[in-house]
């Protein structure tokens, strides 16, 4: 789950004073490569603004290509860059940049795993499912335990269920794959499980647990089920969502989601009831 | 020790000493709904404007219901302490203005939706410039505001995030409601919705669906309110009431604010003229009769937004319609002589088995209840709630008639 202004989004980049730039500058700036720092915000700047330029594509798959270990000293990472240039690939649109997507998601970097396994999903790449299942399979013991060196899991786990969603592809052997997350000791693989299950299968059981997830007493579980509903299009959620405790920025954006998503689920409440209950949280 | 300030001030206390989010959550609705009995208290205002920047939205959204019950005294205190770094803080009190409504915040809010860096200040302010209470301000104010909120809104079309231009939708569909009758600024506004509402210039689907549905709504608005006079063979009365009412909405200069007919509960008559006694009678007051008789049908009862049976059968008659239709009928359905002003009449009689004075007479109550229930649908200010809402009648209800169904709106 992405919430608004996460890594990714330079709120300031150390080396622009922070005056707005053209795609021209992004260009170059994603063309050179002594500083990183200027790689990372124009790969960034590219997909934020859609860029239709027929060089930002090569440059945004060679940017994907760039690689350099985790330095905590060192500032801005060399993988930051191919991981904003996998996240912009994503937002472009960009189907030709699947197989270099795919061949990222087997990379030694979880970070940047995650970045591709959100692009693939956005791309709605049916060629990512046997890969994303492939590293799910061990289960929330073996994918989603916590690794020995930090706080995050063996996979991110998150973007790849809520990649396998997205794309759509359902079917037995993919929802045995990631059923067994719905467990997970974490609220928020479990919101991202019941997400995906519930775009893939339309069954209102895995609805419930999203629900009830709106109420839990964490903002960060709260926010994450109110984008995985939005995500969904869960039109039944409307009065759970408009009634949660949370930000109002981030029930617009849910129930957007019900708005642009929901027509199949509940036919009854009408997109008009959705637009009012919006007018309300303004 | 006055107990009302000695309890505010505990209150406000209470809020400064919360420890966790619950209590904060809990202490702010307590300091929102406390009854301040008519006084003004400005610790309880700045303590629920400080609560706004808490980061807490539970009670900031506790804290905006609580300057906005306040109203007016609460203004000054926002507009002044609006904290530059806390966008946070700032949308919510862009939100408390924009529930309180008042003309001082005009300006504030025309320089948050134009340059704020926080969409979500910006969205609340687009919603407020909406909603700014113009009653009470002489027409030449009114005017200025609404020109102001008008240009800081067609601006607001441009902006870069979807959240925003929707809430610029909302903002002309409130706007337009107030509008007056200047064709120019009308132009403006259907424009701009339209762009929004175009799929070919606006890129967010939701945007585009409320987009739409605000001109939608506007037309709702702006359409003729549709009348249908009621009685029996649709040959005497209700013909004479349709043309009553016409020839006094041409006098009035009103004929395009209103959509006119008449029909008989019953069908013997159908295609026929009106009565040529009725029609003599009418002529004789300047009055044409241009109607062919017809029948009442189900569809009548979502066509119109008011029928008008001339006697307790019609009435009857027209309420078993309803019936039928399980409830389903838009039209509010009130006896004529409801409206009448100078004659208190039980209904407007059946004249066709009497003599010359019946139909006379008959004139004499038409004009009388047409006179009143014009008065009456002019004072709406939306033709969509109908008349005879509490408050709005110029008239006290005739003997007999029902109390007028609730609004479907």
């Amino acid at each position: 789950m992405q919430a608004p202004g996460a890594p990714g989004s330079p709120a300031s980049s150390g080396s622009t004073n922070g005056e707005p730039i053209d795609e021209q500058e992004a260009l170059a700036r994603l063309r050179q490569s002594e500083d990183a720092s200027l790689q990372y915000y124009a790969a960034w700047w590219l997909g934020r603004n859609r860029s239709r330029h027929p060089e930002a594509v090569p440059l945004l798959l060679e940017a994907l290509r760039q690689r350099r270990p985790r330095d905590p000293g060192a500032g801005v990472e060399e993988n930051a860059v191919a991981r904003n240039a996998a996240r912009a690939l994503g937002k472009l649109g960009e189907a030709s940049a699947i197989p270099d997507l795919l061949a990222t998601l087997e990379d030694g970097d979880d970070g940047l795993r995650e970045a591709a396994a959100r692009a693939l999903g956005e791309l709605r790449a049916d060629a990512a499912v046997a890969p994303l299942l492939r590293r799910l399979a061990s289960g929330p013991q073996g994918a989603g335990a916590q690794r020995s060196d930090s706080p995050r899991l063996q996979e991110p786990c998150e973007a790849m269920l809520e990649a396998l969603g997205a794309i759509g592809v359902g079917g037995e052997a993919v929802c045995a794959v990631v059923e067994p997350f719905t467990g997970h000791e974490r609220p928020l693989i479990r919101s991202a499980a019941c997400r995906a299950l519930l775009q893939l299968t339309g069954e209102a059981r895995w609805a419930s647990d999203l629900v009830a997830l709106l109420v839990h007493p964490h903002l960060q579980v709260r926010r994450a089920a109110l984008m995985d509903l939005g995500a969904v299009g869960w039109r039944p959620a409307l009065e759970p969502i408009c009634r949660s405790l949370a930000e109002n920025s981030l029930k617009l954006i849910a129930l957007r989601g019900l708005v642009e998503h929901g027509e199949a689920h509940e036919p009854h409440t009408k997109t008009t009831a959705v637009l009012d209950a919006m007018d309300t949280l303004l | 020790m006055d107990p009302g300030i000695d309890s505010l001030a505990s209150r406000v206390e209470a809020v400064r000493q919360a420890a966790s989010a619950e209590e904060l959550l809990a202490a702010t609705r307590a300091l929102a709904l406390s009854d301040h009995g008519g006084r003004v208290e400005e610790s309880a205002i700045a303590c629920l404007v400080e609560v706004l920047g808490f980061n807490n939205p539970g009670a900031a959204v506790a804290a905006v219901e609580g300057l906005i019950r306040l109203g007016p005294s609460a203004v000054d205190p926002l507009l002044s302490r609006l904290d530059p770094r806390n966008y946070g803080a700032r949308a919510w009190a862009v939100r408390a203005l924009a529930g309180i409504g008042d003309v001082r915040g005009l300006a504030l809010l025309e320089e948050a939706l134009g340059s704020d860096v926080g969409p979500s200040v910006r969205r609340a302010a687009a919603y407020g410039l909406g909603r700014l209470q113009l009653e009470g301000l002489p027409e030449v104010e009114r005017r200025a505001v609404r020109g102001r909120a008008l240009q800081s809104l067609l601006a607001g079309c441009r902006d870069g995030e979807w959240v925003v231009r929707y809430a610029v939708a909302v903002g002309l569909e409130l706007l337009a409601r107030s509008m007056g009758p200047d064709p120019e600024e009308r132009r403006q506004l259907g424009e701009s919705l339209a762009t929004l509402a175009d799929p070919g210039r606006e890129e967010t689907p939701v945007v585009q669906l409320r987009a739409r549905l605000a001109l939608e709504r506007i037309a709702e608005l702006e359409r003729p309110t549709r009348v249908l006079f009621v009685c029996l063979g649709n040959i005497c009365r209700s013909p004479a009431a349709e043309g009553v009412f016409l020839h006094l909405l041409a006098r009035e200069g009103l004929e395009t604010a209103f959509t006119v007919d008449s029909a008989g509960t019953g069908g013997w008559h159908v295609g026929r003229p009106a009565d040529a006694r009725m029609r003599a009678a009418a002529a004789r007051r300047g009055i044409s009769l241009p109607s062919r008789a017809r029948q009442l049908e189900a569809a009548d009862l979502k066509r119109f937004d008011i029928i008008l049976p001339m006697d307790d059968d019609n009435l009857a008659g027209v309420m078993a319609l309803a019936q039928r239709q399980g409830g389903k009928a838009h039209a509010q359905i009130t006896p004529m002589v409801h409206y009448c002003r100078r004659f208190q009449s039980r209904e407007v009689p059946d004249p066709y088995y009497g003599g010359d004075e019946g139909f006379e007479h008959v004139l004499d109550l038409l004009e009388d209840a047409c006179g009143g229930l014009l008065a009456t649908l002019r004072l709406r200010p939306d033709p969509a709630r109908p008349p005879g809402e509490p408050g709005r009648e110029t008239d006290p209800p005739g003997p007999g008639s029902p109390p007028p169904p609730p609004s479907h709106r």
